[in-house]
């Protein structure tokens, strides 16, 4: 079942907040106002059937590569859909998930694998970016991962399953470290 | 019966009667479930022998009164045997021993095992539970297990999804288990329960997920829920009576637990129990703290988020609050308040007064009234600059402005970091000296917050927080304080990596920890003088132990395997890899 977007549930632009002044007296002061960021308030875990299955073939390539401006939106959402939190503000790996600048890719390094992580999610803690984001905007995404540098060609069928020009070996800093 | 203080081999005098009447009770006891486990464990803690708890005991000393190794035979220690866990995650936790028996919980994917130590690192038997993967991907720091719990022939522990297992201690089966709460709401437990009167006391993960923070009893025997409280929201939730009284003016008022935050923001607003928690028998009352306020941005959370970063006296029967101190109102530097409260006595004059140490994320070190949450005293025992000193009428930190965080700016140089004066890893206190030994940590940082959204199963932060250097010339220490001076008496410093163990103290006058680069150490207890160490395989964030073997010697063990946050400041060219294995020492 897809989960629609719902708008942000953080704090109410209508309300007002609560602080304490140095005398110890409670000021009530707006909260800041938030932005409407496209997402939800929720994103499911990966992968299960039904939740967000992509369907793209496993070479199809980025419809956005090239495009300097999706890498921009890219890194917006990057931030605005705390992707940062786990895989840190470089991306370099954070304490909850991998390194995305590096050659290792657990799940493939192709445009179409990437698309696929984000979309579906992955069993070790991965959302299913699928059921609240539109395929533009996880191309988007991919367009930003692409920028880092690690990425790998399309796989090609029926060939042995290597990547020219990239090592596929785990470093160790790419081990699941804290 | 009155149970006496729960320090081990604290009041001699007083352990063959009160053993006497534990053996006649525990067979009387048998049909009141509610008092068995506790029993059972008071029993346990007086035979130094056994390591029954994480913390030793209820007070959460870390001390063994065992002295055969000591000050002057500790150099000739050597490694007797080792088990591999099969992990390369961070080793959190300290080894239980009963009855000839050693008990070790892995990581994730939290496997237990079962070891025989009449056949020296052979396995008795193993349990690997299908811990839920997803899990991995919504653990903050790693997919630790910080600790696990036996009594009544039960070892109790929690799985990073959110479940409380118990096995049978003697062949592994698993005897129940209770699911408290949801991965993908980004909340996981790494916690180690503490079994009192019965209950199972556990609570839950999340403060960077937006998770709201609770505390739970389960049945110890059949792993019922009995209560669970919050840590945010109204007084009802929170369980907050008329019987709470609140010793400082700021905490003072009702249903604080939301109106010190914007509308429903405490919904999200973090403080999770995911630290130590020890008990008083003769008060009859549980410690533990609670996180830092979600999100890492305070600006999008105004007022003192309460009851984040705080400390919590709760009855263990009904989960009441008897009192409650905020350490960091408003906290906006990830100070949790989760460290352990280890239960003290302090003699001033000819009195004896029942008090708490607590040395806090927040850089400062507590000495406690335990009864009514006073502060005896509180003075940094790190570099810190984010305050000037504690008010002792409103009880709140004064606050240095400019070393506060905030949106869409940088704020360097804020003492401590993240990382705090002290994370998770355990202090002991040692009878014999009165003194604390505290693995510290000695790192400052840059910090800059940006507005965050909440979406559940995803960081709920907003903030970037590169370390710095501190001042002094050091990351690390072992120091030993003295918790009614509020001074240091000695520490032995590490230049390059902050202290990430848990300590134990021992009636040899010996101080055990461990380096992040693997170095196991042992110091004297009365001058820091480093009378034997070992370079280990792995980094150590455990907690070291002690017990008498069915030979009859005394062993010292501990897990190496480095990670958790600690492995973060490890992963230099010249530290060891991760990689875990139990290590136990004897003459």
């Amino acid at each position: 079942m897809r989960i629609s977007a719902v708008a942000l549930v953080v704090v109410s632009c209508s309300a007002q907040g609560v602080r304490y002044n140095e005398g110890g007296e409670i000021d009530h002061v707006p909260p800041p106002p938030i932005p409407f960021l496209s997402g939800a308030a929720a994103v499911p875990e990966g992968p299960y059937p039904g939740i967000a299955v992509s369907s793209i073939e496993g070479t199809t390539s980025n419809p956005y590569a090239g495009d300097s401006a999706s890498v921009g939106r890219g890194r917006q959402l990057f931030v605005a859909m705390n992707c940062t939190g786990c895989h840190g503000y470089e991306a370099k790996a954070g304490l909850m998930a991998p390194n995305l600048v590096d050659n290792y890719w657990r799940y493939g390094g192709s445009d179409a694998d990437v698309f696929s992580s984000i979309y579906n999610g992955r069993a070790r803690g991965m959302p299913a970016w699928g059921a609240v984001l539109s395929h533009n905007q996880i191309w988007d995404v991919v367009s930003y991962v692409r920028s880092l540098g690690g990425m790998t060609g399309p796989r090609v069928p029926g060939a042995l399953n290597e990547n020219p020009g990239k090592a596929q070996t785990p470093t160790p800093q790419n081990k699941r470290q804290p | 019966m009155t149970p006496t203080m729960s320090i081990r081999g604290f009041d001699p005098v007083r352990t063959t009667l009160v053993a006497s009447l534990a053996i006649i009770c525990c067979a009387a006891c048998s049909a009141s479930r509610s008092e068995a486990g506790d029993v059972d464990l008071v029993h346990r803690d007086k035979d130094p022998g056994q390591w029954a708890q994480q913390g030793s005991d209820y007070a959460l000393t870390r001390y063994s009164p065992l002295s055969k190794l000591d000050t002057s035979n500790v150099a000739g220690l050597h490694v007797s045997w080792t088990f591999s866990t099969g992990q390369i995650h961070g080793h959190e936790g300290t080894p239980l021993v009963v009855n000839d028996v050693m008990y070790i919980v892995t990581p994730f994917p939290d496997q237990a095992y079962a070891l025989d130590l009449k056949k020296p690192g052979t396995v008795k038997w193993s349990h690997t539970p299908a811990t839920n993967p997803w899990a991995e991907g919504v653990a903050c720091c790693d997919v630790v297990n910080r600790g696990w719990a036996y009594a009544n022939g039960k070892l109790v522990y929690n799985l990073l999804d959110d479940r409380t297992i118990a096995l049978d201690a003697g062949d592994g089966h698993e005897i129940w288990e209770t699911k408290l709460a949801d991965v993908n709401r980004g909340i996981t437990m790494t916690m180690s329960p503490l079994i009192v009167k019965g209950l199972v006391i556990v609570g839950n993960s999340g403060g960077e997920m937006g998770a709201r923070g609770w505390i739970a009893a389960l049945d110890l025997s059949d792993g019922k829920e009995l209560w669970r409280a919050y840590t945010t929201g109204p007084d009802s939730d929170v369980k907050i009576t008329s019987k709470t009284h609140n010793f400082y003016r700021n905490d003072q008022g009702k249903d604080l637990g939301a109106t010190s935050w914007p509308n429903d923001a405490w919904k999200h607003g973090g403080a999770t129990v995911w630290g130590w928690i020890s008990y008083d028998p003769e008060l009859d009352l549980i410690y533990h703290g609670t996180s830092n306020p979600g999100p890492w941005n305070g600006d999008q959370r105004p007022g003192d988020n309460k009851w984040s970063s705080s400390v919590f006296a709760r009855d263990p029967r009904t989960g009441e609050v008897r009192w409650a101190y905020q350490f960091t109102p408003h906290d906006t530097w990830d100070y949790d308040g989760v460290n352990e409260n280890i239960l003290i006595p302090l003699t001033d004059g000819g009195r004896t007064r029942k008090a708490l140490v607590h040395f806090d994320r927040n850089g400062y070190a507590y000495t406690m009234d335990r009864t009514t949450g006073e502060i005896i005293t509180a003075a940094p025992f790190v570099a810190q600059n984010w305050s000037t000193g504690i008010d002792r009428t409103t009880g709140a930190p004064i606050v240095v402005k400019e070393k506060e965080a905030h949106q869409g700016t940088v704020t360097n140089d804020i003492c401590p970091s993240t990382s705090g004066g002290k994370d998770e890893e355990p202090s002991a206190y040692s009878p014999k000296t009165g003194l604390v030994y505290v693995p510290a940590i000695n790192v400052c940082m840059n910090k800059g917050e940006h507005q965050v959204q909440y979406i559940a199963g995803t960081p709920y932060m907003g903030s970037n927080f590169p370390a710095v250097p501190a001042p002094g010339g050091f990351k690390g220490a072992l120091i030993a304080w003295d918790p009614k001076t509020a001074k240091e008496v000695w520490s032995v410093k590490d230049t390059n990596y902050p202290v990430y163990s848990g300590v134990l103290t021992t009636g040899g006058d010996l101080v055990f920890y461990g380096t992040l680069d693997g170095w196991f150490r042992a110091l004297d207890a009365r001058t820091g003088r480093v009378l034997w160490q070992q370079q280990l395989g792995s980094g150590i964030i455990g907690g070291p132990m002690t017990y008498i073997g069915p030979d009859g010697k005394q062993y010292i063990a501990v897990l190496s395997g480095v990670g958790g946050v600690g492995g973060v400041y490890a992963k230099t060219p010249t530290a060891p890899p991760t990689g875990g294995m139990l290590y136990v020492f004897s003459l």
